[in-house]
């Protein structure tokens, strides 16, 4: 009866994302002509995205390992700090990267071009790779270095023949995921490229929805855009395989150089990076908002906010609704294949752009432009679909963490489904539960996309504020909304570093 | 007639297989399962609690068959190597907890429960925290939480390989008195000889999920099987 729980949460996602995808697909097919490859703009636009994505990809994925490897295995002084810093950063919308990259840095340099667009990635971008091969580091098998390392072999024989192995599928996966986050940037491109030069196929989508109006164009384009979505979410899903949450560790790092002036000079390096990259432009967002603070007009701040803050709280508590049963479920299943077969729905979605999920969706139900009720469903709607992903994480991460011998304990004193949820389940998932309902509003606080392309006339939210002031070229007052919306933003990040590091503490 | 019966069991996890021919214990008696790890000790412990499904056989409890019944209906409570209490309950509601389950009163979950506790010596940590006790403490609560349903049989799998040795010979009394006192069954699975001799009166051995030896544990304490020293040392 119980497996009932698991359907809510998949027809909610082939409703409302891979029915609509399937449906762009197939009108994109019935419309793609070959013209589109004939277009020397295209074609250019074409070569410019996979080629940025491609560079500032692999310049994010080295910076992330570099990072990674001094934080976790030298344990450099503020690497925690770091870490927490990260997340917020990723989490950040693109448009507020781009004016904080433009404040900072487009004063010392000319940023507009390669130089903005990689230092806009890269800002963005870092934290997976850092994340993803800082946690495969933390989580790997120390003792066998331990033995090599004592049968004579080198730190670099050890690094290769067996920390490589470890975490090369993490180095892999998190390339994968930023070369599709870089060639998908909208904004990062379009407020820092500088010209028709340097636009890459999100923007030209972008150009065809909601400046060209023609969606013939965009069906086109993001038919290209969906199908190198889908061909890297092949790869990356071959890449995956189930984490094990390793017991007690070895305290032991095998990478810890002995001498200090190295360990020193990694320090001087790591935290110039870090502030050229993310504290630099974070820094400007304030020092540029707190005195154009006074052009805001504060009603309208308030009203934008209250809105934000509704959708965001919608969307939490609809992915909650679905996703919870459905890992509930799969958490039940007798065997980690039988999860894993259905495991890969959920993380779907995040190989999508958010325009061409939102264009799907429009092109396949077009009835959600009609009226203001369905308009408001379909931001929550698009939005539910884009911070699944995203709340899963942690939710999954508790789940694994679950022991079942407390459920058989329960199950054999008599406790019915209901009793076991509350009694063995809840309690021990509520830091993972309110972990990702912070991840996922965080998140929701910051989209653009579906408020742009979905909000009936006069709706506005902060970042679209944002996005309106900036196309406007009202310079002081984006930055002013920007400084509101980062500030809320430091909060529910700073708790959710909070909760991870307490997540972490309770599980070691 | 046997409390506990378990007849021509057999079970099938991939390559692995365990077959046992027949396993009979009287009111009062205890089963000690020993052997190499990998020989099929806790599956056989999962297979009679109703967690791993079994390809053949019966299992009877007081006279009632139970392998094809769910694990909630089976009336067969489990103990583990660590004590999984439920931490956001107190050590009362933990011990209660059961027995609510089986339909008792309020006020008498709670006599029944304070009686427990005092049972296991521990009857002035009933309003803590489970997070607020010690390993060794919260193994008693564990303990008495499967004892105070009162089923039948209960299953032990390791409980006290988390504890220190003299907390351990202070358990083993506790657990041997207990359940001779209150005429449950229990299967006992363990890695120390000490243990198994103290708290067993039949011993099962097992080897890649097949029995070795099957004997009283005096007998086994005379003449010991090769494989007890093998995993004991002489």
């Amino acid at each position: 009866m119980s497996r009932l729980l698991f359907f809510p949460n998949l027809v909610f996602l082939v409703t409302l994302f891979f029915f609509p995808i399937a449906f762009l697909f197939s009108v994109g097919i019935h419309e793609f002509s070959n013209s589109i490859f004939q277009d020397a703009y295209l074609l250019y636009v074409l070569r410019f995205t996979y080629w940025q994505a491609l560079i500032s990809a692999s310049l994010s994925v080295l910076l992330g390992m570099f990072f990674a490897f001094l934080i976790k295995e030298w344990r450099v002084f503020g690497g925690a700090v770091l870490w927490r810093f990260s997340l917020l950063c990723s989490s950040l919308p693109s448009i507020i990267v781009a004016l904080g990259i433009l404040g900072s840095w487009g004063l010392q340099l000319n940023v507009f071009g390669w130089t903005g667009i990689l230092l806009g990635n890269m800002f963005m971008n870092v934290a997976i790779p850092l994340r993803l091969i800082g946690t495969a580091l933390t989580d790997r098998e120390r003792s066998s270095e331990l033995t090599a390392q004592s049968l004579g072999l080198s730190k670099f024989g050890v690094f290769r023949k067996i920390t490589w192995l470890a975490i090369r599928s993490s180095v892999f996966s998190s390339w994968i995921l930023t070369f599709l986050y870089s060639s998908t940037s909208l904004f990062i491109v379009m407020f820092l490229g500088g010209g028709p030069r340097f636009t890459n196929l999100e923007v030209a989508l972008y150009e065809a929805i909601k400046l060209n109006l023609d969606n013939s164009r965009a069906v086109q384009i993001s038919l290209l855009q969906a199908g190198v979505g889908a061909v890297l979410f092949f790869f990356y899903l071959k890449l995956q395989h189930r984490r094990k949450i390793q017991g007690e560790q070895l305290v032991f790092h095998t990478f810890f150089p002995k001498r200090a002036w190295v360990r020193g000079l990694g320090l001087g390096f790591l935290w110039c990076l870090a502030i050229a990259i993310f504290v630099f432009p974070l820094f400007s967002i304030i020092s540029e908002g707190v005195p154009n603070l006074a052009f805001l007009e504060w009603d309208e701040l308030w009203v934008s906010f209250r809105t934000t803050l509704v959708i965001s709280t919608l969307v939490v508590f609809t992915s909650l609704f679905f996703l919870y049963p459905y890992l509930h479920v799969l958490h039940q299943s007798k065997t980690d294949e039988e999860a894993r077969k259905w495991m890969w729905l959920v993380g779907a979605p995040q190989f999508f752009s958010p325009l061409v999920v939102c264009l799907a969706l429009s092109v396949c139900f077009p009835m959600v432009r009609d009226s203001t009720s369905l308009s408001y469903l379909a931001i929550i709607a698009t939005q539910v679909v884009f911070v699944i992903p995203v709340m899963h994480f942690p939710l999954r991460e508790g789940f694994l963490r679950l022991a079942k011998e407390r459920d058989w304990i329960a199950r054999s004193l008599g406790a019915n489904p209901w009793q076991r949820f509350f009694f063995a389940e809840l309690p021990f998932m509520r830091r993972s539960l309110f972990l990702s309902a912070l991840m996922g509003f965080g998140f929701s606080m910051g989209e653009v996309v579906s408020v742009l392309l979905f909000s009936p006339p006069g709706i506005k939210t902060l970042s679209l504020n944002i996005f309106q002031a900036m196309s406007r070229y009202r310079f002081q007052e984006a930055r002013a909304t920007t400084l509101v919306l980062l500030v809320a933003m430091f909060f529910v990040f700073s708790l959710v570093g909070f909760l991870e590091d307490k997540d972490e503490s309770s599980s070691h | 007639m046997n409390q506990v019966l378990i007849e021509n069991l057999k079970v099938n996890r991939g390559c692995f297989k365990l077959s046992l021919d027949r396993i009979a214990l009287n009111p009062g008696e205890v089963l000690g399962v020993m052997g190499p790890s990998g020989s099929g000790k806790s599956t056989l412990l999962q297979a009679v609690a109703g967690f791993v499904p079994i390809d053949a056989g019966s299992i009877k409890v007081s006279g009632r068959e139970v392998s094809q019944l769910s694990p909630e209906k089976r009336k067969i409570s489990l103990v583990f190597q660590r004590p999984w209490l439920f931490e956001n309950q107190s050590v009362l509601q933990n011990v209660a907890f059961g027995l609510q389950l089986q339909g008792y009163g309020k006020k008498e979950c709670q006599k029944i429960s304070g009686e427990w506790l005092e049972k296991m010596e521990i009857s002035d940590l009933g309003s803590r925290r489970a997070w607020e006790i010690s390993g060794g403490q919260a193994q008693r609560v564990a303990l008495a939480r499967a004892l105070a349903v009162q089923f039948p049989l209960i299953l032990l799998d390791e409980p006290f390989s988390a504890l220190d040795r003299p907390l351990k010979r202070e358990m083993r009394k506790l657990l041997k008195s207990v359940i001779q006192g209150s005429g449950f069954c229990a299967i006992f699975v363990g890695h120390d000889w000490r243990d198994i001799e103290e708290v067993s009166d039949q011993v099962l051995i097992l080897e890649e999920g097949t029995p070795v030896a099957f004997e009283r544990t005096c007998d086994l304490k005379t003449h010991p099987h090769p494989l007890v020293k093998a995993i004991c040392g002489d």
